[in-house]
This record gives C-alpha cells, sequence and structure tokens, in this order.
C-alpha cells in the first residue's frame, strides 16, 4: 500500500468533501427568506479503513448524505393550526363587512331610518291637513324602503364575496393539487435508489400542503415505500392520488350559492361535498354564507314584513283626504310575487297623491288623526317574534349578535395568531437558517478545503522526497 | 434556544405589527372622541347605545309634539280670554239695559251694539290656528259655526302623543264650548281619555262611532227646538241637564240673540232673564279657559320630565360611547414611544451577523 499516495487520495476526498458542504452552506445562505425553506446540512462520515498488518487505518472523509432540519411533526402541526388560522382570518374580514353594513355608531342607519319612520307619523298626527306633514310621511316611508333595500344588498353583498371567494379558492386548490402530483413524480424519481433524499422539492410538497390546508380541509399520508402522498379533501374527495390530481367543480345552486362538486369518474356523477368543509377559508366561507349571513338576511325580512304588515293594516282602516278607505300603505312592485324587501314599495298612490295617506278614522274628518296614532304606536309594541320584541329591540339584538360574533371571531383569531406565531418560531429554530452559523460554517469550510490543499502539497513534496531519494 | 434569521424577522414584524394596530386604534378614537365606534367594540353596549338613540328620537319628537300642543292650546285660550271679555261687556250692557233710567241710551241702540258683539262671537267661534278651524272638532278645514250659530263641527278630539303612552286633547269642542252641549258635571268641558292604539281597538273604535252617529242623526230628526233664539222657557235653569238635547250649559249664540231680540223688542224681563244666561256663559267660557289651563300645566310638566329624560339619555349614552380623552391622549403617547423604541431597536440590532466582522 503506498501511504503517499493514501494522503493524496484522503486530500482530494476532503477538497471534495469541504466543496459539496461550501455549497450546501451557499445554498442555505441564499435561501435563507425563501418560504418553507429547511436548512440543509451536509452528513459526513469516515470513509472505510484500510488494514495494515494489525492496524486499521483511517483513510479520510466521505459525504453521507445531505439532510434537511426538519420535523415533520412540527410541520403537521403548522399545517393544522395554519388551517384554522386561515379559517378564522376569513371569518374576521367576513364578519367585519357584516358589521360595518350594520354599523350605527359612526353613520345613520336602519335604526335613525325606523326612528324617523315613526316620526313623521307623529308629525301628521299633529297637522293631519297639512301638506307638509304629509309630503314627510312620504318621504320617510321611501327612505324607509330603501334604507330596508340597502341594508339588505349590503349584506347580500357579503354573500356574493364569500361565494366568490368559494369560486377562486377552489381554483387554487385544483392548481396546487396539479402541483403536488407533479412533485410528487419528482420525488418518486429522485428517491427511488433509496440514496438520496428530496430535501428541496420535500420542503415545497409541504409549503404546497399547508397552502393547501389554508383552503379547505385535507387529510393526507405519505406512501412509504415510494415517497409519494395521497391527498383527501373534505371527507371523500380524493385530490391526489400519487402522480395523478383530482378536480373539484363548482356551480351555482338554485339559491344562487356556488356549491363544490367532486366528479366521481370522468364526465361521471357529481357529488355534492360543499358540507365536507368546515376549516380553512373555503370553510368559513361557507359557514357564513350559509350560516350567518344567510340569517341575518331572515331577520331582515322578517323585520320588514312584520313592520309593513302592521302599518298596511292599520292604514287600512283609515280615510284618506277624500274620504275613502285607506288600502295597503306598502305594497309589491309585482304582485305575482311573494313579500321581499327588493320587492317592496310605497303604494303607487301615495307616491302620486299624499292625500291618500289614510290617518282619520272616519269619514269627512280631516283633523282626525286617530290612526296616524296607532300606526306610531306600533314602534313600541312587541310584534317580533311572536309578540316578543318591539321593532327597535329586534334590530337592536341582531346587531348586537354580529357584534358579539365579530367579537368573539376577532379575540380567537388574535389568540390563534400567537399560537401560530410560536409555533412558527419553533419551525424556524429547528430549520430557519441563521447567519453566524452559516459564516461560522463557510469559514470551517474554507479551512478545510485550505488544509486538505496543503495535504495533497504536502504529499506531492513527500512524492518529491521520495523520487529524489537517489540523487541524494 | 437557536434563533434563526426568520424568527428575528418574524418576531420584530410582529412586534411592530402589534404597536401599529394599537396605535391605529387609539389614534381612531382620539379622532373619532368614541370608544366605541363598531358593534363589535362592545356588543351589549351598541344595544344601549341603539335602544337610547332611538328612545332620544322620540324624546325630541314628543317635545315637538308638546311644542305643537301648547302654541294650539294657547292659541285656544286667548280666543277664549276674548269670548269672555265679549260675554262680560254684553252683561255690562245688559245691566245697563235692565234698569229703567239706563242713562238715557234707547234700548235698541244698546241693542246693535249687542249684534256687534254677537258678530265678533262668531268671528270668535270661527278662529284658526294656521289652517285649521279652532272649535271643529276633526272637521278642523269647515268653519264650525254660521252666522246663526249653528254647529258644523263634530266632537272629534285631536289627541297628540306627548309621551310613550299618553295622550293629550288639543282642541275644544265648538259644540261644547259654544253650545254648551255634552258638557261634563257641573258644566265643565269634557276630555275624551280614550284613544285606540292597537288595529284592534281601533275597528271597535270605529264601531262605536258609527253607532253613536247613528244615534245621533236619529236624535236630531227627533229633535224640536226647545230653546231658540227668542224662546223665553229656555233660558231657566241651564246647570241643569235639558232632557232633550242632554245640553248642560248655555249656548252662548242664542243667549246673545236673546238679550239683542230683547232690546230691540224693548222687553225688560227678557233683558233681566239674559243677564241670567249670561252670567252662565261667562262661567261656561271660564271653566273651558281653566281646562285649557290645566292642560297646558300638565303639557309642562311633561315636558320638563322629557327634558330631564332626555339629558339623562344623553348621559348615558356619552358614558357608553365616549371615549375617555385623557386616558386615549395618555395611551397614545406610550403607544407611540412604544413604536419608537421598537423602529430603533430592529434598525439597530435586525442587520447584524457574524458575515459584517469577517475581513
Amino acid at each position: 500500500m503506498a501511504k503517499i499516495h493514501g494522503v493524496l487520495d484522503v486530500g482530494r476526498r476532503g477538497m471534495l468533501l469541504s466543496q459539496t458542504a461550501m455549497q450546501t452552506t451557499s445554498h442555505n445562505i441564499t435561501n435563507r427568506s425563501t418560504e418553507g425553506y429547511s436548512r440543509q446540512r451536509v452528513e459526513q462520515t469516515t470513509n472505510p479503513t484500510v488494514g495494515e498488518g494489525n492496524f486499521r487505518i483511517g483513510t479520510g472523509a466521505k459525504l453521507a448524505g445531505i439532510n434537511r432540519m426538519n420535523n415533520p411533526w412540527i410541520e403537521k402541526q403548522l399545517e393544522k393550526e395554519n388551517s384554522s388560522f386561515s379559517r378564522l382570518e376569513e371569518q374576521v374580514g367576513g364578519l367585519a363587512r357584516l358589521e360595518s353594513a350594520l354599523n350605527e355608531q359612526s353613520v345613520k342607519g336602519l335604526s335613525d331610518t325606523i326612528g324617523n319612520f315613526f316620526n313623521s307619523f307623529r308629525e301628521i298626527a299633529n297637522t293631519p291637513e297639512s301638506a307638509v306633514a304629509r309630503t314627510q310621511v312620504r318621504e320617510a316611508a321611501v327612505n324607509l324602503v330603501s334604507g330596508l333595500q340597502l341594508a339588505k344588498k349590503q349584506i347580500s353583498d357579503v354573500k356574493v364575496d364569500m361565494n366568490k371567494s368559494v369560486e377562486f379558492n377552489i381554483s387554487e386548490v385544483n392548481a396546487l393539487a396539479k402541483e403536488l402530483a407533479s412533485l410528487n413524480l419528482k420525488i418518486q424519481d429522485i428517491e427511488v435508489g433509496g440514496h438520496n433524499i428530496a430535501n428541496d422539492e420535500r420542503d415545497h410538497r409541504d409549503l404546497l400542503l399547508k397552502k393547501l390546508s389554508e383552503k379547505i380541509d385535507i387529510s393526507y399520508a405519505e406512501d412509504v415505500s415510494t415517497g409519494m402522498i395521497n391527498v383527501t379533501a373534505g371527507k371523500t374527495a380524493i385530490l391526489v392520488a400519487g402522480t395523478t390530481s383530482n378536480q373539484l367543480k363548482t356551480a351555482e345552486n338554485n339559491n344562487g350559492q356556488v356549491q363544490i362538486y367532486n366528479e366521481l369518474s370522468k364526465g361521471g356523477t357529481l357529488l355534492d361535498i360543499t358540507d365536507q368543509f368546515r376549516s380553512g377559508k373555503v370553510g368559513a366561507a361557507i359557514e357564513l354564507r350559509d350560516g350567518t349571513t344567510d340569517t341575518m338576511i331572515n331577520h331582515l325580512e322578517d323585520l320588514a314584513y312584520n313592520l309593513t304588515h302592521e302599518v298596511n293594516k292599520a292604514h287600512a282602516e283609515g280615510f284618506d283626504r277624500y274620504n275613502q278607505t285607506g288600502f295597503e300603505f306598502f305594497e309589491m312592485k309585482d304582485k305575482t310575487q311573494p313579500f321581499s324587501i327588493e320587492n317592496l314599495q310605497l303604494s303607487d298612490r301615495i307616491i302620486e297623491d299624499v292625500s291618500r295617506i289614510a290617518v282619520a278614522s272616519k269619514a269627512n274628518a280631516p283633523g282626525d288623526n286617530t290612526v296616524a296614532n296607532v300606526i306610531h304606536n306600533l314602534q313600541g309594541r312587541p310584534l317580533m317574534e311572536g309578540g316578543k320584541y318591539s321593532f327597535d329591540d329586534f334590530y337592536n339584538a341582531k346587531v348586537s349578535e354580529i357584534g358579539i360574533l365579530a367579537q368573539r371571531s376577532n379575540s380567537s383569531f388574535e389568540s390563534q395568531r400567537n399560537t401560530l406565531d410560536q409555533l412558527k418560531n419553533i419551525r424556524e429554530s429547528l430549520s430557519g437558517v441563521n447567519m453566524d452559523e452559516e459564516a461560522a460554517r463557510m469559514i470551517e469550510h474554507q479551512k478545510s478545503f485550505e488544509a486538505s490543499a496543503r495535504l495533497i502539497k504536502t504529499a506531492d513534496e513527500m512524492m518529491d522526497t521520495v523520487l529524489n531519494l537517489k540523487r541524494l | 434556544m437557536r434563533v434563526s434569521d426568520k424568527m428575528r424577522q418574524t418576531t420584530m414584524l410582529t412586534n411592530l405589527n402589534k404597536n401599529r394596530s394599537e396605535l391605529t386604534e387609539l389614534q381612531n378614537q382620539a379622532a373619532s372622541q368614541k370608544k366605541v365606534t363598531k358593534p363589535s367594540d362592545d356588543p351589549t353596549g351598541v344595544a344601549k347605545i341603539m335602544h337610547n338613540k332611538s328612545e332620544l328620537k322620540k324624546l325630541d319628537q314628543f317635545d315637538r309634539n308638546i311644542f305643537y300642543a301648547r302654541t294650539f292650546l294657547e292659541s285656544t285660550e286667548s280666543t277664549l280670554s276674548q269670548l269672555g271679555e265679549a260675554i262680560v261687556r254684553a252683561k255690562e250692557l245688559a245691566v245697563q239695559a235692565a234698569s229703567d233710567t239706563n242713562a238715557g241710551m234707547p234700548r235698541e241702540m244698546i241693542g246693535s251694539e249687542v249684534t256687534q258683539l254677537y258678530n265678533s262671537v262668531v268671528e270668535l267661534s270661527n278662529r284658526k290656528f294656521g289652517d285649521r278651524y279652532l272649535f271643529s272638532g276633526f272637521k278642523t278645514t269647515d268653519a264650525p259655526f254660521d252666522s246663526d250659530g249653528r254647529y258644523a263641527g263634530d266632537d272629534g278630539q285631536i289627541q297628540v302623543q306627548n309621551m310613550s303612552g299618553t295622550y293629550m286633547p288639543i282642541n275644544l269642542v265648538g259644540s261644547q264650548v259654544f253650545l254648551g252641549n255634552d258638557l261634563a258635571y257641573g258644566g265643565a268641558v269634557s276630555r275624551e281619555q280614550y284613544v285606540p292604539k292597537t288595529v284592534e281597538d281601533l275597528q271597535k273604535f270605529k264601531l262605536n262611532q258609527i253607532e253613536e252617529e247613528f244615534q245621533k242623526s236619529e236624535f236630531m230628526q227627533n229633535n224640536l227646538e226647545t230653546r231658540g233664539p227668542a224662546s223665553i222657557n229656555g233660558q231657566g235653569k241651564q246647570s241643569e241637564t235639558d232632557p232633550v238635547t242632554k245640553a248642560r250649559g248655555v249656548n252662548i249664540f242664542s243667549a246673545l240673540k236673546g238679550l239683542e231680540v230683547s232690546l230691540k223688542t224693548n222687553d225688560k224681563i227678557g233683558i233681566q232673564e239674559s243677564l241670567d244666561s249670561l252670567d252662565q256663559a261667562f262661567n261656561q267660557v271660564n271653566l273651558a279657559r281653566a281646562e285649557v289651563g290645566g292642560r297646558v300645566n300638565q303639557l309642562n310638566a311633561t315636558q320638563e320630565g322629557i327634558q330631564r329624560a332626555s339629558i339623562d339619555n344623553k348621559t348615558y349614552n356619552s358614558q357608553l360611547e365616549d371615549a375617555d380623552v385623557f386616558q386615549v391622549m395618555t395611551d397614545l403617547n406610550r403607544s407611540n414611544q412604544t413604536l419608537q423604541a421598537t423602529l430603533e431597536t430592529s434598525a439597530k440590532f435586525s442587520n447584524q451577523s457574524l458575515m459584517d466582522f469577517l475581513r
């Protein structure tokens, strides 16, 4: 065994190893800010020793592998917490919009409009003969109708947004699913020999999974033999299976709500799986759309129906300035359609002529305000929810309910943010890049590269010495 | 603990964000002077605030209603006071004419002054407030009395809400004040208390009204005039209920007309008798004035209560929604300093690494 050649070989291998380590360090440094990146470390091990008589002599170091510093358990937890975080984020946003639609603190809202409406009847009760008071009633009634319509529109807009959010997020989910499938293929290709680990690809896949769970409920598992993961969306929809991916479909149903469908086979049956999503942005959007927003719209419809119905009932008992009996004060624009806020309007007859407002309890009594008194009395009477609340109380309670929801989800959002930050810190503590560390390693690798080079030089000199033996 | 660069960066950003959002919130409070700017700031408080606001709106309207009612009543009062003066003058003239030595004035001349008085009473009975006749009940656009003192109004009492659930009739019905019909016991103007508040009540109320009207028309058809202008018999004891018209009071027009006729016909006994009925007429007007005064007093008391309630309401709302300015300013300062400190330390220490020291 030629020892000098051995030294030469150790030096050569050492230089190569240092270069590899240096390259990994530079990879770490440049990927310091890459999302989802886990720092990588060169694992080195001793080269197999050679026997020399009774002794084993070392032959230097060799590359054992390049590993990423990553704890799959933390990644999984992070993925879960991130999912709730996104759900709360979407919820907070949606509720804030609902809240601002109903906010009366800074602007005059529906409650104010209702108050004005009843006050206008108090005004007409003072002077039923006066055209001014009558016009005031008409304006207040028109404002009430448009106030109700505006409130409903603003709430419905939230719903429209939620529908868009479902559509948008599902299309992103589909894109992510495609990417995941192609990553599965890459990882399998790289790891097929069993020696290599697809560090960067796995980092990227972890990141995609997190992004996916930000949007919908997913469950996934890695196939240990191939290194590929299979992802299920919701409870039943298979999103990624090995190297193939499935696409979720969205379509509007009869109520104008965007539902999510799973296509069982190409062009086959579509299965509505909307109910399976409770988490992520899509989960929050569906919950807000089908829950809170819908309920609020129903409450508003209830309020509008009861209010107009009661006013109509009283107004029909009255007599107008032409001594004709009263009629429906509010009516439907399209009489063939059932009650809805959009379909509501002040009676045409009143819009044309305010003298038709019927506030007298008998004919030939222009000063009679009995019916007006009955109408403005409605304001304080318990006519909502089977005689439990007045119109004001009912509406106030509903606004307060939205406030409570928003407050609660705000505080959950804050605490979830803290939890997530903590967890992110734990992850970064393990997987993040530290410049000091990399700088130290850089020096270390540089030095060992220099030393390895020196080894070769020394070996060369030794070789020279040996070759010059004869001349000495 | 191993601290990676990203950790440092996220922590820095989180802190900055926290500071900034706190600062924004405080700035918002300082600018709006409100600590509750949206329902989620204080959900139960918001329900109370909204309730208070709509209550306040009602109180404002009641205040306006009371103002209107009072002006209407005051206008009635000044009319009644003139009416009283006219009756007093008529009585003076009657006293003067009742004696045979009536200062040399022929009764006929006195009679022509009484004619003027009669006309002025007709004018008073047709007084308006704004566009509304004061004394014609619900028929506020029709003149209540013609020159013969025939009543064209009805007995509607215009009820104005002056508090939640409380109503006050603002008009006196002409047939009571001037004709003495349907007066309460003792000759006072009666006050309708019942105001229908629900549709069901309203329906019953309307049925009652129709029935009353029917009875009245029956009565009018069968009624024989017992106390025409020149009727002597009718001017007996008016405080007792007339068996036919159920009137307890005096027909002021008839009383004046009676005096006028007696004067012009030189009927001394007639003049003396009309003194009696003028006395009662004066009394009747005074009772009506007392009623008006009572209503105005009641309104004043209610208004005071409403103004107090309105102030209480505002105070309560202010406690619920207004920011404590000093607190906000102090917090704002502190928050600003914290932000500055965070920014400074971040700028100083975040970019340092071993790299800086390797040459």
